[in-house]
């Protein structure tokens, strides 16, 4: 291969003696530098039976070899970011308990020799939902709730409890559940001879639900507990039914 | 090993007393008379159950007992200081009617304006008495009157600054009074 001086293309269309001189320069120069040094896989002999292309445009095999694809790499849904990730590629999300959790739950209370029933809204947090190993089968919580209850003579009681819940968990990817201990302690407010008045309430019992995960951030929570308690001097056995929406 | 066994022991059985304990103190909420306390005089004629709170017992005599419901801001009562309601419970002599006369005398609330009702009103164990109910400027009265025995009657007179008239809480009162009350 010979590089010679493009002296069609240059500017200079009319040849003169410099042009010539340089022409003739530049193509003794350009003869002088050797070839580039010839392909170290030659082609093999040309075969009908080769599947392989033979011609000099087809790029040898090492290069082909250097860009196969890598192997796709296996995504851990183990942080945030990739399970992010893992739910862009439409895998499923990692087994979690939920975040928080606004239940509402139904339970009979007696008082003063009658029973009335009690609706008590509850936002409760989860502390150990996003732990990993053996502290996710931790079930943990603190909330508060909102009691109503609905008293003789067409009036309602509203209370405030604090709340704690202690148990075992087990999450899943679409559907856990859990059993723990409950613990409530707050007030019922009274209304009576124009008057308010506060009664303490303590409770505590053991509660067990699961909760179903729909979506990777919203789903549900049943449950139902049983336990003793105590409001003012006078003492129940409550037994309720709670269902919430659980935050994942 | 042996300590922290005895350690769950401990635990498991202060857990139980918490709980009994617990269960102990106080009545079950579904009881008749949950959350109430009574007063009856010496010779047993009528027994009051009243709920505590917010009732409380200021006095008792031979003759009768009163309660009251004090006021959380006694300031503000001015006809009756610091108390809601007041209860008096008084034994006498005569019928129901001649008692029921003689507590409405002695009322306060008489007069022009004064607005009255009488009816009768249901007691416990399916016994009954003659209420009247009086509402004045300031405040109310509800008087209730039975006869215990012959030639003996008890009268309830409730003043509030508040209007008892259909106060079902008064009712509820009422229903609980037992006359010649026989068990415990």
């Amino acid at each position: 291969m010979t590089y010679g001086f493009p002296l069609a293309r240059s500017p200079f269309r009319v040849p003169s003696l410099v042009g010539l001189c340089l022409a003739v320069a530049f193509d003794a120069a350009a003869q002088s530098v050797p070839d580039p040094a010839p392909d170290p896989a030659p082609s093999p002999a040309p075969s009908s039976a080769s599947p392989e292309p033979t011609s000099s445009e087809a790029p040898p095999r090492s290069h082909r070899r250097r860009r196969r694809r890598r192997p796709r790499r296996r995504v851990v849904a183990t942080t945030l970011r990739t399970r992010r990730r893992a739910r862009r590629r439409g895998g499923l999300p990692a087994a979690r308990a939920p975040s928080v959790v606004f239940s509402a739950r139904v339970l009979p209370v007696a008082l003063d020799g009658g029973v009335s029933p009690a609706g008590g809204y509850r936002l409760a947090l989860h502390p150990l939902a996003g732990a990993r190993g053996l502290a996710s089968t931790v079930r943990f919580s603190l909330g508060v709730e909102y009691v109503l209850r609905s008293s003789t003579h067409d009036r309602a009681d509203p209370g405030g409890l604090l709340h704690v819940d202690l148990g075992f968990q087990r999450p899943g990817r679409h559907v856990g559940w859990f059993v723990a201990g409950t613990m409530d302690a707050g007030f019922l407010e009274r209304f009576t001879y124009g008057r308010p008045f506060a009664l303490g309430v303590f409770s505590m019992g053991g509660e067990v639900g699961l909760y179903a995960r729909p979506s990777a951030r919203v789903g549900i929570e049943l449950a139902a507990g049983v336990g003793p308690a105590v409001f003012g001097n006078q003492w129940n056995v409550l037994a309720w039914g709670r269902v919430g929406v659980a935050f994942f | 090993m042996n300590r922290e066994r005895r350690s769950a022991i401990t635990n498991a059985a202060l857990a139980t007393l918490a709980c009994v304990l617990m269960l102990s103190c106080g009545d079950y909420g579904g009881d008749v008379h949950a959350g109430s306390r009574s007063y009856a005089p010496p010779d047993m004629a009528w027994r009051v159950w009243y709920p505590a709170p917010p009732w409380e017992r200021r006095g008792a005599d031979a003759t009768g007992v009163v309660l009251h419901v004090p006021s959380l801001f006694p300031s503000m009562n001015s006809t009756i200081l610091g108390d809601n309601v007041v209860l008096k419970i008084v034994s006498t002599t005569g019928s129901a009617a001649a008692a029921l006369a003689g507590a409405i005398a002695g009322a306060a609330v008489t007069g022009d304006g004064a607005v009255v009702t009488q009816r009768p009103v249901a007691l416990a164990h399916g016994a009954s008495g003659i209420e009247v109910a009086l509402l004045g400027p300031s405040h109310s009265l509800r008087i209730v009157a039975a006869e215990t025995g012959p030639g003996r009657a008890v009268t309830l007179v409730f003043e509030s600054t508040l209007d008892l008239r259909d106060d079902a809480d008064v009712a509820d009162l009422l229903a609980h009074f037992e006359l010649r009350p026989s068990g415990p």
